[in-house]
């Protein structure tokens, strides 16, 4: 008897948790989805607007769907009206933002690699310092650097170009990539140096041989959040860089704010898509291993 | 002549004293233990006798060759870790070799040298795997191994059979010992296991 009553009672208290998990569920599902639903919805206004035509965008609400399929607006943002004076498309400026980019990438990436390979495997004295003084890079506010910075590319020679632009995302990139490198290097065990070096490999034999080709993941992250900022930026590219020589990111300001006749919507915000995708494609290529190379810690042998 | 002779060795990090004096000598073919607790020294004198850690004063001989200033490839040793360190990027062949690939040996006199070593630890089947791919007695062979391929003079281990289980670790040991009545190499062997001393 005793048994079977505790039986029964044990069907209805598993029923009952059941109901209280399915409703928790929904009620968590109903949370994300209302979350990320705001969190995509200016992403599908600018897609939307950017496919209608002027006169539906008065005509209609951000919400509408336009008539069809029209790539006109997005035309025109990469490559212009055809007519002469005034008129800003962005086809030149992201291929400056590309010859910027890439370099100033693998350069930060590569410089950072170094250093974090010498700070850890190399200890020298004083060492902690060097790193301390770059992390202090990390923190310093880039507004209060612009003006020295902006002497310093003119006493160069290269103020106004892309180069100098590579020089100044390189030179202010290196602190992170240097701090990525660092905590990436420590957790790699220092008897592989030793070993390495017993087996008679120098300096940079040790590096391109033995830390280099497990370095991908920490490199997979270093070069998207390098990408992100150096694509990103504003501050720098339009400081340092006007005209001809400037990056998209100060191009689609131009463009956008600049515009003497009537605002159009389409063309703005194809532009802002244009401007945005590459760093899209780079996350979407390389984001898989951008988690892994977070959470990534000891390299076991 | 004495295969390895430490004349008033001292080291120190900073303002602390790790060696102080030491004076040592290991005749041709023997096995020195080191047995201390952790801290005491021992891995810092072997370190110095690789040639991984300067000297603050006295001098470290090989065949009586002083090698108090010599580059560790040169010093004719070679040291098999706690760790083991074998590098994660290449494969058991690669590791292996690759101290002889630095020094420029010959092809011929590489592959001679992987084939007897190979098939002395038995390590044949193994020799296109990742370290990864290997258990933990697996990779102390290869290890070895990559120690052994180098004809050295001097082995050293730093506590090699720390990271094994107790079952592998007195195997290993067996193994090691039948090893240097074999090689007739001298060993120096940090531990801090009394039984395995």
């Amino acid at each position: 008897m005793q048994v079977k009553t505790s039986l029964a009672a044990y069907t209805q208290l598993e029923k009952k948790s059941k109901i209280t998990n399915l409703l928790l569920r929904w009620f968590l599902y109903f949370v994300l989805i209302l979350f990320a639903s705001y969190f995509i919805f200016p992403l599908y206004v600018m897609i939307v607007t950017s496919l209608k035509t002027m006169e539906e965008i008065r005509q209609g609400t951000l919400l509408t769907l336009p008539s069809g399929l029209n790539f006109d607006s997005w035309a025109v943002a990469w490559e212009g009206r055809g007519y002469g004076a005034g008129d800003t498309f962005l086809k030149p400026y992201f291929w400056n933002s590309i010859k910027m980019v890439v370099p100033a990438v693998f350069f930060s990436t590569f410089i950072g690699a170094m250093t974090g390979y010498v700070l850890t495997k190399w200890r020298f004295k004083g060492d902690s310092w060097v790193f301390l003084f770059l992390l202090f890079g990390c923190f310093i506010p880039f507004q209060a650097i612009l003006l020295p910075m902006a002497r310093t590319l003119g006493v160069l020679g290269i103020s106004n170009s892309i180069l100098g632009l590579v020089v100044v995302h390189t030179v202010y990139g290196i602190p992170f990539t240097t701090l990525f490198f660092r905590n990436y290097y420590v957790s790699v065990p220092t008897e592989l140096v030793k070993a390495a070096r017993i087996d008679g490999a120098g300096f940079f034999k040790i590096f391109f041989k033995i830390l280099l080709p497990i370095s991908a993941p920490i490199i997979v992250v270093t070069v998207i959040w390098q990408f992100t900022q150096i694509w990103n930026d504003f501050l720098f590219g339009s400081t340092f860089s006007f005209g001809e020589a400037a990056p998209i990111q100060v191009a689609l300001n131009n463009m956008v704010l600049s515009s003497t006749s009537v605002k159009e919507y389409n063309v703005d915000m194809a532009s802002a898509i244009i401007a945005g995708i590459p760093t899209l494609i780079v996350y979407v290529l390389a984001g898989k291993y951008f988690i892994r190379g977070l959470t990534s810690g000891a390299v076991k042998g | 002549m004495k295969t390895l002779r430490i004349e008033d060795l001292s080291k120190n990090f900073g303002t602390t004293e790790v060696l102080k004096k030491i004076n040592l000598e290991i005749d041709e073919g023997n096995f020195l233990v080191l047995l201390g607790p952790s801290g005491c020294g021992k891995s810092t004198l072997l370190n110095i006798i690789a040639g991984l850690e300067t000297i603050n004063e006295g001098n470290v001989y090989i065949d009586d060759y002083n090698v108090s200033k010599v580059e560790p490839k040169d010093r004719n040793i070679a040291m098999v870790f706690q760790s083991y360190a074998l590098y994660p990027s290449m494969n058991v062949k690669e590791n292996m070799i690759f101290g002889l690939k630095q020094a420029k040996t010959s092809k011929e006199k590489i592959e001679e040298q992987l084939e007897k070593v190979s098939s002395f630890l038995q390590v044949k089947e193994l020799l296109n795997r990742k370290p990864s791919q290997l258990s933990g007695g697996q990779r102390q062979r290869v290890a070895i191994g990559r120690a052994l391929v180098r004809e050295p003079r001097i082995f050293l281990f730093d506590e090699p059979l720390s990271n094994l289980d107790a079952k592998l670790r007195i195997e290993m040991r067996r193994e090691i010992k039948k090893l240097h009545q074999k090689l007739k190499t001298t060993v120096v062997y940090v531990t801090h296991d009394q039984t395995e001393a």
